[in-house]
């Protein structure tokens, strides 16, 4: 395992921003996606109003050593997005995704588009990510949202190809190049195409299933680079805390897929910035640069620049 | 950015971690910076970095609203660590007094107290500010919990140091607050300046007074200021709260001899006063002997003449033997607007000059519309420049107005 990539990206070249701006929860920044559209870089976040605590020290929370500290008045937890532009080195024309026309009244605990990607389908902006507000046991879809000046204009939640009562559809990849594609699964590779107002079709299950004692869960959206599709996914270990209740570490792992969806790479896991739980949900490609962001720990935000030569050259041969 | 890339060399270092959590908690980007100090928790081993990490979390979850359970956690967490320092206690004083739990409040105020003074340093990035912090929180719940004498003490002494400008508008709103409900006179910080009627020596190191309408003030400017002065206090009431004589002995180290009948009230006063107070009925005292018992020369400074009803007043002031005894100041309360023969004013005016004694400011009121006093010098014991200064021309005189008028 490659433990605090981000060192050895600076160490070659590359740039870590962190990512700030006061928001309307004054609370936290996280899983911030990317995407490069028309030679613009764009950037959305998610904004809680709810802290990850997280400890194996001494000093546990008196919720217990992992929990989130919502409003106490509040006990939901709940999650807006903004979206901007990144242009030199800095966040501009930032505002608040405005959800209000296709908003209800939650249900669920968990309120709001958790870790949407950014997507650009059809010259159109999406942002596709799980919602868990609309049912009264917390059930997650996938959404996507049409997105025009900051506007939500459309929202479809998107059903499951066959198991319609599964409960949590969560971190499906959307595929950059392939409108209204998604990679469900990896492992074995489960493409699906989602029909707007219609049923979700599979139209790729892999035969083959790469050895791996952990699920392949899914992350950044897919890119093209070359002739090859890559994504960032995560895998999760878990064990049971002081107070036996489920912990988690998140790992990363870098795949790279042939034309016909073969895995013909994947890197060994890392972490980002050693911590416990870090979550990417944006990859792009720009001029000679491959730009990663992602979350520390549920709390921040940050941009990952990586020459593109290095980074290639960590996915295909690897590095020490 | 310094703080992200030491970090990032060095992500198991507590200082790293610790510096890149200030520059978070400097963004007010408090989730970042709580998961930040959270680690210096984790990993370092110097127990100060982790306590005032531990205040910085509390802190900041205060700052993001409506986590104060959680914000108690961390400051118990901090003080469990070094249970030995004030700034824990502080906090956690303060966060009770912000959510209404007074007697926790003051409860960890006290505590904190005794830690205070340590001749530690302080860490002034937990908005400690020492153990006027500990006063302050004590002069908020005190009025809670009943302590309204204590209450009232802190924040007249909180008035005469240097806070925080933040705390220090608490401290003037809630005298205030306190001294309006009651319709007293607001405090001499109200207006004062080179406002002030006469500028006495001294004046600069005042920052409040206590009388109800500058009673304190008045006899002040008639002696110039005068240190080791002496005065005969008939009625003195509480020995704090609307006392003509506190500032005098507290600030101006003049002795003096007090007056009450109610015992309960001159318990009180002895156990907060150097000058000793005496449960005497005003108008069955023999003066003559009471003076005389403190073999002090026979020109007083002042004499205060404040019994209830208004004839109980006239009637100890004819007992004061004028013969042998002269005060430089006097005042005395006629009550005259809820006199109900509307003649104690008068007489108490006849007997008093017939001694050679001058009115200079008369019918004093807390408004327009109740006059209940009488200011009086002696113009042999008052410089007649002064005199003429203090001199109001207006037959009713609202404490405020006169002190400031010119």
């Amino acid at each position: 395992m490659i433990k605090n990539i981000v060192n050895k990206v600076l160490e070659n070249g590359g740039i870590l921003y962190p990512l700030i701006f006061e928001n309307e929860n004054k609370v936290n920044l996280l899983n911030p996606s990317i995407l490069v559209k028309n030679g613009k870089i764009l950037i959305n976040f998610r904004n809680s109003q709810y802290t990850l605590y997280h400890t194996n020290g001494k000093f546990e929370s008196r919720y217990g050593p992992l929990c989130y500290l919502h409003p106490e008045n509040d006990a939901t937890l709940r999650s807006i997005n903004y979206l901007g532009e990144w242009k030199d080195n800095k966040i501009i024309n930032l505002s608040k995704v405005d959800t209000s026309i296709f908003d209800i009244k939650p249900l669920w605990i968990f309120v709001g588009l958790e870790d949407a990607r950014l997507v650009d389908w059809g010259g159109e902006i999406y942002l596709s990510g799980v919602r868990r507000d609309t049912t009264t046991n917390g059930e997650g879809r996938m959404e996507l949202s049409k997105i025009i000046n900051n506007q939500e204009v459309s929202r479809f939640r998107i059903p499951t190809p066959f198991n319609k009562v599964s409960y949590c559809e969560k971190n499906w990849m959307p595929i950059l190049d392939m409108p209204f594609h998604y990679v469900k699964w990896c492992n074995p590779v489960e493409v699906v195409k989602v029909n707007i107002n219609g049923e979700t079709e599979q139209v790729l299950l892999g035969e083959s299933v790469i050895s791996s004692t952990k699920d392949m869960r899914g992350g950044s959206q897919v890119i093209k680079i070359g002739n090859h599709r890559i994504c960032i996914i995560h895998e999760t270990n878990l064990w049971f805390n002081s107070q036996n209740n489920k912990d988690v570490r998140y790992t990363h792992r870098v795949i790279v897929f042939d034309d016909k969806w073969n895995i013909i790479k994947k890197t060994d896991d890392f972490n980002f910035m050693t911590g416990m739980i870090e979550f990417c949900c944006g990859l792009a490609e720009y001029q000679n640069k491959i730009l990663i962001t992602f979350g520390f720990n549920d709390n921040a935000a940050f941009l990952l620049e990586v020459p593109k030569e290095y980074f290639l050259k960590f996915v295909y041969e690897g590095i020490e | 950015m310094k703080e992200l890339n030491d970090f990032i060399k060095s992500p198991y270092n507590d200082l790293s971690a610790f510096n890149l959590a200030e520059w978070y908690y400097n963004q007010s980007q408090y989730a970042a910076a709580i998961s930040f100090y959270l680690r210096v928790t984790e990993y370092s081993e110097d127990d100060l970095l982790i306590y005032r990490c531990l205040l910085k979390i509390g802190l900041s979850l205060e700052k993001q609203e409506n986590r104060t359970y959680s914000s108690k956690g961390m400051y118990l967490h901090a003080i469990s660590v070094l249970p030995n320092r004030p700034e824990g206690y502080f906090l956690l004083s303060r966060l009770y007094e912000m959510n209404k739990e007074w007697q926790e409040s003051y409860t960890m105020a006290e505590i904190g107290l005794l830690f205070s003074n340590n001749e530690i340093e302080s860490l002034v990035d937990v908005e400690y500010f020492g153990k006027n912090g500990f006063l302050f929180e004590k002069s908020v719940v005190s009025w809670w919990i009943g302590r309204e004498d204590e209450c009232i003490k802190l924040l007249l002494e909180l008035n005469e140091v240097d806070i925080d400008d933040k705390y220090n508008k608490v401290v003037k709103n809630n005298i205030n607050f306190i001294y309006g409900t009651k319709n007293y006179a607001k405090p001499i910080y109200y207006k004062m300046g080179d406002r002030l009627r006469y500028e006495f020596e001294g004046i600069g190191k005042l920052k409040t007074n206590y009388s109800q309408v500058f009673q304190d003030l008045f006899v002040l400017m008639a002696t110039n200021g005068k240190i080791g002065g002496k005065y005969l206090e008939i009625g003195s009431n509480k020995p704090l709260e609307h006392s003509n004589t506190y500032l005098l002995e507290n600030k101006f180290n003049w002795k003096g001899i007090s007056l009450e009948i109610n015992q309960s009230l001159v318990d009180i006063f002895n156990s907060k006063r150097n000058n000793e107070c005496f449960c005497l009925d005003a108008t069955k005292t023999n003066y003559l002997e009471l003076l005389d018992s403190r073999n002090w020369e026979t020109d007083w400074d002042y004499l205060q003449l404040d019994c209830e009803p208004a004839k109980n007043t006239f009637e100890a002031l004819l007992s004061i033997p004028f013969n042998k005894y002269r005060f430089a100041t006097i005042t005395f309360e006629h009550d005259w607007y809820c006199d109900v023969d509307k003649t104690i004013r008068d007489k108490s005016r006849k007997y008093l000059e017939m001694f050679g004694y001058v009115l200079v400011v008369s019918n004093v009121s807390v408004d327009d519309k109740s006059p209940f006093e009488d200011w009086w010098v002696h113009p042999d014991l008052v410089d007649n420049e002064i005199i003429q200064k203090l001199k109001s021309h207006k037959d009713i005189n609202y404490g405020k107005d006169w002190i400031i008028e010119i």
